[in-house]
């Protein structure tokens, strides 16, 4: 027992001095709990709102809620309906409250290609009236890369087959080419064997023909010359002669455009 | 054995009747030809065709020194300039005929371009130049051969109103009626008859004018000269203006427009619609 009534003056006041300590760091506990709460939104009051959607994929409780990129409320829970639909439960933050108007609408949708899933919620109309809660907001899914490839693959396939028809057409247009090029070889070797017969022709028969040709217009013009100078038939055929322009008295210096006579 | 003599006689007589008449030189063939081609041009309004065709005949010509085909291949070209617009190069061409020496060019010809030398310095309002030119080709038209001796005295006319002596002008247009009366040419005497009725509207006697402008009418009608007729029917409707009769006056005004419309007559145009 003397142990315990030590007279060290240290002890005095001890079990005081422990209560202290321990009263200051349940307030420091408290404060840093409070702290966290307050970061957390969580004493921040909210409004209930619900979609209704076909299936919950992609859908999970403590997902965030965003208007124009900023967090304003959570997904609370999701519950089966009658009609074996799924009821999201969403909580936003009271003070967001007054841009979730009744024509505001909410989409899942991915944030990037592979970012978390959320539910964005598109502003209302400013005519349109807030939203009250446990009311229900329209609600659409993004589709995902699995259904835009299916999609896409639903459209692409019909070009796939066009495309598979006319390569086989212009396998068989190829498979015929060989053939057609002897044919135009053949025609091309043809033709240039014309070619040489019309050149040999040209440069020796045709000249010939073309002087004869010359000799007889020029044996006929003698001909008819001398016919057209002999009486009477001279005296019918007037000579041509080189006349002057007219220029009457009364012409002016910018005459008009002479009538075709 | 008769009608076989008369056979050869008859050949015989149609051969020597037959004579070739003279074979033309192959330059003055060509040169022929081109100025041909220059009136072919000139009638379808082709200036720069024309110009190049009639020169090409004066090279021609120039070149077997052929004095007639050089006049006459000058007169063309200083037409050509003048409808292009070129005073200066028509008077030289005139020129080149007017002046002394070389190479003789027939005297009508030198008369025909003073005359039309005349008719350049009445356009350019030279009318002293005008009157001088006139006398010189008056001077050079004594020949039997002159066709300018119909034109003269129907330029006297023009520079007489122009100098506003009207008793002058109507002597002159009067003299020009006669000549071209008795050479027939219905071109000039219309004119003479236009002037007539020019004189008679200065002198105030409108129905006087009506008269002398349809009787000028009916020639150019006749001649088919749409430009000349555009001037008929435009007098006439200005001396019918003048004595008071509107409708008639508009319809002749109508007239002349459409005439003047169908060969682009800008001026005529103009006139006639001013008149209406």
């Amino acid at each position: 027992m003397a142990i315990l009534q030590d007279d060290d003056a240290r002890f005095r006041y001890l079990s005081r001095k422990i209560g202290i300590f321990l009263l200051v760091a349940a307030a420091g506990i408290v404060l840093t709990l409070v702290s966290i709460g307050l970061r957390q939104e969580l004493f921040a009051p909210r409004t209930r709102i619900f979609f209704v959607t076909d299936s919950g994929r992609d859908i999970a409780p403590g997902m965030s809620v965003k208007l124009s990129g900023f967090n304003i409320g959570k997904v609370k829970r999701l519950a089966f309906t009658e009609q074996a639909t799924v009821k999201v439960i969403l909580e936003v933050n009271d003070e967001y409250m007054k841009w979730v108007r009744k024509d505001s609408k909410a989409r899942l949708l991915k944030e990037g290609v592979i970012g978390d899933t959320v539910i964005e919620v598109a502003p209302g109309s400013e005519q349109s009236p807030a939203l009250a809660k446990d009311s229900e907001i329209a609600f659409e899914r993004e589709l995902g890369i699995g259904q835009l490839i299916d999609e896409l693959y639903a459209e692409v396939r019909p070009l796939i087959q066009d495309l598979r028809s006319v390569v086989r057409r212009a396998d068989t247009l190829l498979a015929g080419l060989p053939a057609t090029r002897e044919r135009l070889d053949a025609v091309l070797a043809s033709a240039q064997r014309n070619f040489e017969n019309l050149e040999k022709v040209t440069a020796t028969e045709l000249p010939a023909a073309v002087r004869g040709g010359r000799e007889v217009v020029e044996s006929s013009k003698k001909v008819v010359d001398s016919v057209s100078r002999t009486w009477p038939v001279s005296n019918n055929i007037e000579q041509p002669k080189a006349g002057v322009l007219p220029l009457d008295s009364y012409g002016s210096a910018a005459p008009a455009r002479a009538a075709p006579k | 054995m008769n009608r076989v003599i008369c056979g050869v006689f008859v050949a015989t007589l149609l051969a020597a009747c037959g004579s070739a008449p003279p074979v033309r030189p192959a330059t003055e063939e060509a040169a022929i030809q081109w100025n041909q081609r220059g009136q072919e041009a000139y009638r379808h309004g082709e200036m720069q065709q024309a110009l190049a065709a009639y020169e090409e005949a004066l090279r021609l010509y120039s070149s077997v020194e052929q004095g007639e085909g050089i006049g006459i291949a000058l007169l063309n070209v200083s037409t050509v300039y003048r409808r292009l617009g070129d005073r200066a190069a028509a008077v030289k061409a005139l020129d080149r005929i007017l002046a002394g020496g070389g190479i003789a060019i027939p005297t009508h010809y030198r008369a025909e371009a003073a005359y039309r030398r005349a008719h350049l310095d009445f356009e350019a309002g030279d009318i002293a130049g005008t009157s001088a030119w006139i006398e010189r080709a008056q001077a050079l038209c004594t020949e039997t051969i002159c066709d300018a001796v119909g034109r003269l005295p129907n330029l006297k006319a023009r520079v007489a109103l122009a100098r506003d002596d009207i008793s002058a002008a109507e002597a002159e247009a009067r003299r020009g009626l006669d000549v071209n009366r008795r050479r027939g040419d219905a071109l000039e005497e219309a004119n003479s008859l236009r002037l007539l009725a020019d004189a008679a509207v200065r002198r105030g006697q409108h129905p006087q004018a009506v008269a002398f402008y349809e009787q000028a009418l009916a020639l150019d009608k006749g001649a088919a000269e749409p430009g000349k007729i555009v001037l008929d029917l435009l007098g006439t409707s200005r001396s019918l203006a003048a004595q008071g009769k509107v409708t008639e006056a508009a319809d002749y005004a109508e007239r002349a427009r459409r005439v003047a419309e169908s060969i682009d007559d800008s001026q005529g145009e103009k006139e006639a619609r001013s008149l209406k």
